[in-house]
């Protein structure tokens, strides 16, 4: 049969073949045969699928912006971009629909307005490039977005950007919000109550209000401290392991040899081997020169080939090891002060050497350092004594999780005991917050030893509950005094508050305001007029001012401090832009219009996302 | 099936079917080939047109942007013109609407938002439209029209119920209706987001100020 067919398709039946196979592509499309086994979207809106991944991308955006807001709730943020991508996708897809497009012409002009692009103003092709690449994106795919955004907004402003306010509405804003109010008021000062605060309401009040008379829930334990200061203590080194230390950290008492030397150079050029001779002879009598008495460094000044150094008579520092030619080296370390070598041939040529400073080497001998060497035994062998001891600290109270003792035999340690502490604060050893941590664990409260918990880097603690109190209600001796001035100040405010209502009932018998406050010499203030956001008159008594349009109904305030207030609504005046200020109302108009714009667009999209076709994976809440 | 055995006799099978069925072979390719230009000369025309639109729609965004009333105007007729029945038409209705408005031409605005909701058939516009139109007849005092039109908005979502509320009650604070006014107000509160404007409204009437 294959055979057959390719016989064949040289012919008609050939092409044929080739359409009919060509037409399910066509149709379906390559991907088609491609995505059997793939994800499941996690929504759907009309053809569109989103994945997870799509969501991930969208929140990680979210998240960029968020960066230093604090903790964000992931799942939260997840679900918002979930829903801001459904929305974007509803609206590209209706304005699609619509038969809106962007025209490429557009598009550019808008790319090139994006300041990230320009340099001095101006759009900059190079900078657009490298821009684009930095962001792992190619430039019609850019196109593309841009594009899908503008196309989005060209239906968005369609409703934003057609709303308005009329006059009447920016009119009646005004209205309100310059609206003034004449108003008249006396402060009723806080009443000093008379009667003493009686043992049965203190019981009373103790009983009914068990919540505000918690004591914290606090645990004390018992701790075995392994301490690496309480090991080095311990170690008792004898004379002899001191000085074997000694002996080998010898190195860090000891001073090493400082060597300065100066030197003399004839080169010899390696191409003319037949110089070699001439050299040593002019070598030779330079050091002739110095052997009578004349001064090194002004030989080497006046004759050395070595200009560098020889504007410095010759100098040459302090001789490391390996810094020189071995030859070099060699010969100046075998000097003494003073001395001058004999010629040494080097690659350079010859020189002529002088030791010009000595300081030999130095040890401190063991008396001398005999305290130091015995703290750094100490502590070299306390750290290892001080890990095998945890380890072994870490077994006993594993092996025996029901006590301290084998534990503290074992060690030589001493069990010990704190005070009572929080899961928040404590003193001593529960001032860590690992510590306070393993005590509040659940295996301790269970009464079992705790793991071994590290303070800093060289303390260790085992932990063994003591005492545990769960938060409890405190007993009334405790609270006692905390209730009498909670009730006292409770039954001033009430007096207060009696002595308002009283003037309250006075004043809808017929006196007025000035009447009452004359009678008990209360301060009134006013008649004066405010407005909402007046600041010099309590906020509680502005609020009470414009809570109604009842007029001259007297009406009881309640002050933050205690004091009480009534107060009379004389006249409403209605606000009104002030008939300099267009230009005010033009603003008040401008946003008004917007928020107006937002609402009804929100409301717009609210009923095309009711209506739309979209799926959302229920497991996404 | 026939077998044919050599190459002449297949040749000349293939001719006598060829000879019989050319004419409507040709006739079906011919049909088939002005379908898909005509089809594809349709299509580049409509985009074409869209995209004239959009360049337009975009110029009258631009202007309006820019406060340049005259020249938005004059977009805005013009796409009405040109593309009568597109999105574009109703956007530029939209817009004339808020310029007349703007102007204070309310009856005006009343004229076109009425002839645009005669024509549209986009539901979610309709309702946006006749909103709007309320609003408007709330301005020119035509508060039963204007209460009537907003009793008649139907939007079911939180979002529409608020603006719809938050309308009425003002027509009720027109009329007079303090009481009905404040039950609009706080149906308003309850189904859209947070709104200063309308926390003043409220305490006006002498409803406290919290939730």
């Amino acid at each position: 049969m294959l055979q057959a067919i390719r016989d064949k398709a040289q012919g008609i039946f050939a092409w044929a073949m080739l359409i009919l196979v060509g037409i399910p592509f066509a149709f379906w499309g390559i991907n088609n045969y491609f995505d059997s086994g793939k994800e499941a979207p996690v929504a759907v809106v009309g053809d569109r699928d989103f994945f997870e991944r799509d969501v991930v991308q969208a929140y990680q955006q979210d998240l960029a912006n968020l960066v230093g807001l604090g903790d964000v709730d992931e799942k939260h943020l997840k679900r918002q971009a979930l829903e801001r991508l459904v929305r974007d996708e509803l609206i590209s897809q209706a304005a699609a629909g619509e038969g809106l497009a962007v025209p490429d012409s557009v598009v550019r002009a808008f790319i090139q307005t994006l300041p990230y692009f320009q340099t001095d103003g101006k759009f900059d092709k190079d900078k657009y490039n490298v821009m684009l690449s930095a962001q792992g994106m190619s430039s019609p795919v850019f196109v593309e977005q841009v594009k899908r955004a503008l196309l989005m907004e060209q239906f968005q402003r369609g409703i934003t950007d057609t709303a308005f306010v009329t006059r009447q509405e920016v009119e009646a804003f005004f209205r309100l919000k310059n609206q003034e109010r004449e108003i008249e008021f006396v402060t009723v000062p806080l009443a000093k109550a008379d009667e003493e605060v009686s043992e049965s309401s203190i019981d009373e009040y103790y009983r009914s209000h068990p919540d505000e008379f918690q004591s914290p829930e606090t645990v004390s334990v018992n701790y075995l401290l392994l301490s690496l200061d309480d090991v080095a203590k311990e170690v008792k080194p004898t004379e002899e392991e001191l000085r074997n230390f000694y002996e080998e950290q010898k190195a860090g008492f000891t001073t090493e040899e400082r060597r300065k030397v100066s030197h003399i150079l004839v080169t010899v050029d390696p191409a003319k081997p037949e110089d070699e001779a001439a050299a040593l002879a002019k070598i030779r009598q330079i050091r002739e020169r110095l052997l009578k008495g004349e001064d090194f460094a002004k030989l080497a000044k006046e004759t050395s080939d070595d200009r560098v150094s020889a504007e410095k008579g010759g100098d040459l520092g302090v001789v490391t090891k390996g810094g020189m030619e071995p030859n070099f080296e060699k010969a100046a370390l075998a000097l003494s002060q003073g001395e001058v070598s004999e010629p040494v041939r080097t690659s350079f040529g010859y020189h002529l050497i002088k030791v010009t400073e000595l300081t030999p080497a130095t040890t401190k001998p063991y008396e001398q350092v005999k305290d130091e060497v015995a703290a750094g035994f100490r502590r070299n062998a306390a750290e290892n004594r001080f890990y095998d001891l945890g380890q072994k600290l870490t077994e006993f109270a594993f092996e025996h999780p029901d006590t301290l003792e084998p534990a503290a035999r074992a060690l030589g340690l001493k069990v010990e005991e704190t005070g009572p502490f929080t899961r928040e604060s404590g003193e001593g050893i529960s001032a860590d917050e690992g510590v306070r941590k393993a005590a509040f664990s659940e295996e301790v409260l269970g009464g079992k030893n705790s793991d071994v918990v590290e303070i800093g880097a060289d303390k260790v603690v085992v932990l063994r509950l003591k005492e545990h109190r769960p938060a409890e209600t405190m007993s009334l001796a405790e609270v006692r005094e905390r209730i009498v001035s909670l009730l006292r100040d409770r039954a001033t405010r009430q007096k207060t508050e009696a002595l308002a209502e009283a003037a309250l009932k006075e004043m809808g018998e017929g006196k007025t305001l000035g009447d009452v406050a004359k009678a008990h010499n209360w301060k009134v203030t006013g008649p004066l007029t405010v407005r909402r956001d007046a600041s010099g008159v309590a906020a509680a008594v502005v609020n009470a001012a414009f809570g109604t349009r009842e007029l001259n109904r007297p009406i009881r305030v309640a002050l933050e401090n205690g004091d009480q207030a009534i107060l009379r609504i004389a006249a409403i005046k209605e606000g009104e832009a002030a008939p300099e200020a267009e230009k005010d109302m033009e603003t008040v108009r401008q946003s008004l219009a917007r928020v107006a714009g937002q609402r009804e667009f929100a409301a717009f999209m609210a009923e095309m996302r009711r209506s739309a076709d979209v799926y959302i994976k229920p497991d996404q809440d | 099936m026939e077998v044919y055995l050599t190459e002449e006799e297949r040749l000349e099978a293939l001719k006598r079917w060829w000879k019989a069925n050319a004419n409507s072979i040709v006739w079906g390719v011919a049909l088939g080939i002005a379908v898909i230009v005509g089809w594809g000369a349709w299509k580049r025309s409509q985009e074409e047109k869209a995209l004239l639109g959009g360049t337009l729609y975009q110029q009258l965004l631009d202007a309006v942007a820019n406060k340049q009333t005259e020249a938005a105007a004059q977009l805005g007729e013009r796409i009405g013109q040109q593309f009568p029945g597109s999105a574009y038409a109703t956007y530029g209705k939209l817009f004339l609407v808020r310029l007349k408005v703007e102007a204070g031409d309310l009856a005006g605005a009343k004229t076109l938002l009425q002839q645009l909701i005669a024509t549209t058939k986009d539901e979610k516009i309709l309702q946006i439209a006749r909103l709007r139109l309320a609003e408007i007849q709330l301005g020119l005092g035509e508060t039963e029209e204007a209460l009537r039109l907003a009793e008649s908005l139907t939007g079911s979502t939180p979002e529409s119920a608020a603006l719809r509320e938050e309308l009425k009650g003002d027509v009720y604070l027109a009329m007079n209706r303090p009481e009905e006014a404040r039950a609009a107000y706080l149906k308003a509160r309850r189904d859209g987001q947070p709104s200063p404007l309308l926390e003043l409204k409220l305490t006006d009437l002498g409803t406290p100020a919290t939730r």
